[in-house]
């Protein structure tokens, strides 16, 4: 599903974000990544979105080789997979409702599918009654369960969440952790990056450790 | 289809009010003087096919002129001529002092008066010919200025070849113009919609990492230029037109010095179609050029990078 092999990503400065990166995830499973602030979790999680093109190593992603992908199959590819950003990545001057539906709307849905599944997705965040609210009329944690039903609303194979929980207060992390988890038993492979060592413990899931742009694996059980 | 790109125009318009509001100002005074040079150049060539309709040829003839079976033989042979007439001296010589009569009544009964009026040829054209083919009038005056005692032609060439070459003149300084200020407007729709875009950055990077196709995020932007377009060209319309107006009433009041047969006509529909047109597509085109920079599909790598 995810395979990273020998993976260099280099900022301009220069800056060596990842180092010789090697990542085997299957299909279905559920990975924490954690390490300290500016070891590159995001960086990480960039490359193997197509966010950012790695500067040398191979990506394979849910079939796709990211060094070889044609520029016009990497819409497609991104359709594959959902991404909570770190910095969420919400539009503006669009509604809570709009930003939520888009992926869908992107696609090419039906009306009617939109509307019944961006209002259970909203649902299942809490955040129905909030569905005509811009983005900056909510707040951190809010705007956070946005980003996170966005990346899940067309049910990706991968879901990619960069600090989900890093805005909630511990109950909403739970409920968040707890949806993830579900979406997890329906199949949807989920990598994810967070600070949170006590929310690690309790959820007993594989944990990778990243330590300047360098994977530590270690298992948490 | 349609739907989201209303809303993002209407998202436009509502962001950048000023911007948008002086593109339109400023291309429909562009297409206005694109539509008013339109309108000149119809009626400047109205006024000469409108002469071509009514063309006549006098072929005036010296006192010993002697081979008027030729030069009837050459008229009757000739291209659109629908009908001619000799007149005589004595006829011409009646005509005018019918015509002075009233001006000059002892002319009329002046016994000494001593005829000084050619006999001639009064030669009327077919109107569908004249219309269309005042060079082959040209010729044909020439032709029969090389016959052996015709003393003169005339068909009003003077002020005929003069107002030609003014229409000419217009013709090409004005083509000039539209050429210039289409350019221009090229860019001024470009920089409407660079503008909308490098507001917008975050959005098109957005979009693109959740899956959005180059098309589709360019297409709006396209739609765009093509409403500024159309919106300008369509206002210029009216405001040709009412600049036509007023130029009537002004004619009017000046109580007919350019001739009142001649009637000033508005831009026909045909016209009026392809000047929004062409104020659609060269918004289409200018917003183009801005757009097939925009939306690469790594936007955010290359912001990053
Ligand atoms: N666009 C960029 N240009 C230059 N350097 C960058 C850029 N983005 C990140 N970096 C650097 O790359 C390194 C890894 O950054 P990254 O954002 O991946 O860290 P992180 O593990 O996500 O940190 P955090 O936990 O704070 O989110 C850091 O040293 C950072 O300064
Ligand atoms: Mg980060």
């Amino acid at each position: 599903m995810i395979d990273f092999s020998h993976v260099y990503k280099t900022y301009p400065g220069p800056v060596q974000a990842l180092s010789n990166v090697n990542l085997k995830i299957q299909k279905g499973e559920f990975i924490f990544l954690t390490g300290p602030s500016g070891s590159g979790k995001t960086t990480l999680f960039k490359v193997l979105s197509a966010y950012l093109k790695p500067s040398s190593g191979r990506i394979i992603v849910s079939g796709y080789d990211l060094n070889k992908i044609k520029e016009f199959e990497v819409p497609y590819f991104r359709r594959k997979i959902g991404v909570v950003y770190q910095d969420f990545k919400l539009l503006k001057d669009r509604s809570v409702f709009e930003n939520i539906a888009l992926p869908l709307e992107i696609r090419g849905d039906k009306t009617s599918y939109v509307q019944a599944r961006t209002s259970d997705i909203l649902e299942q965040v809490g955040l129905y009654f909030k569905k005509n609210q811009l983005p900056q009329q909510l707040s951190g944690g809010e705007q956070q369960r946005v980003a996170i039903a966005r990346a899940l609303v067309h049910q990706p194979g991968i879901l990619i969440a960069d600090e989900p929980t890093g805005n909630l207060d511990p109950d909403l992390s739970e409920e968040i952790m707890d949806l993830l988890d579900k979406v997890n038993a329906q199949g949807t492979t989920v990598f994810c990056a967070t600070h949170d060592h006590e929310l690690v413990k309790r959820r007993a899931k594989k944990v990778l450790t990243i330590q300047s742009g360098v994977i530590m694996e270690k298992v948490n059980a | 289809m349609l739907n989201p790109l209303l809303k993002h125009f209407a998202r436009i318009w509502r962001q950048h009010f000023a911007l948008q509001m002086t593109t339109v100002i400023v291309l429909s005074g562009t297409f206005s003087v694109i539509g008013i040079s339109f309108l000149i150049h119809q009626n400047l060539t109205k006024v000469l096919t409108q002469w071509g309709n009514s063309i006549s040829m006098s072929v005036f003839l010296d006192d010993e002129f002697n081979n008027s079976d030729k030069l009837i033989s050459k008229i009757k042979k000739s291209e659109g001529v629908a009908s001619f007439e000799y007149v005589s001296k004595e006829k011409a010589s009646q005509l005018f002092k019918d015509q002075v009569e009233s001006y000059i009544p002892d002319l009329v009964f002046d016994s000494e008066f001593k005829n000084p009026l050619p006999a001639s040829y009064e030669i009327k054209f077919d109107r569908n010919w004249s219309k269309e083919k005042y060079n082959e009038v040209v010729r044909f005056a020439k032709e029969l200025m090389d016959f052996k005692g015709v003393e003169e032609v005339s068909y009003g060439q003077n002020w005929v070849e003069n107002y030609a070459a003014v229409v000419d003149k217009f013709n090409h300084s004005s083509g000039l113009l539209i050429f210039v200020l289409l350019t221009g407007s090229l860019f001024v729709v470009g920089n409407s919609i660079r503008n909308s875009i490098s507001q917008r950055r975050d959005e098109i990077e957005i979009l693109e990492l959740i899956g959005s196709t180059k098309w589709s995020i360019r297409i709006p932007y396209i739609f765009e230029g093509f409403v500024l377009g159309f919106i300008a060209s369509l206002i210029s319309i009216i405001v040709t037109y009412l600049v036509f107006n007023w130029q009537l009433s002004v004619i009017e009041s000046g109580v007919g010095i350019v001739g009142g047969q001649y009637h000033l006509s508005f831009l026909s529909f045909k016209t009026q179609f392809i000047i929004v047109l062409l104020g659609s597509i060269f918004g289409v085109v200018g917003a183009y050029f801005c757009v097939t920079k925009l939306s690469t599909g790594w936007t955010a790598h290359q912001a990053e990078s």
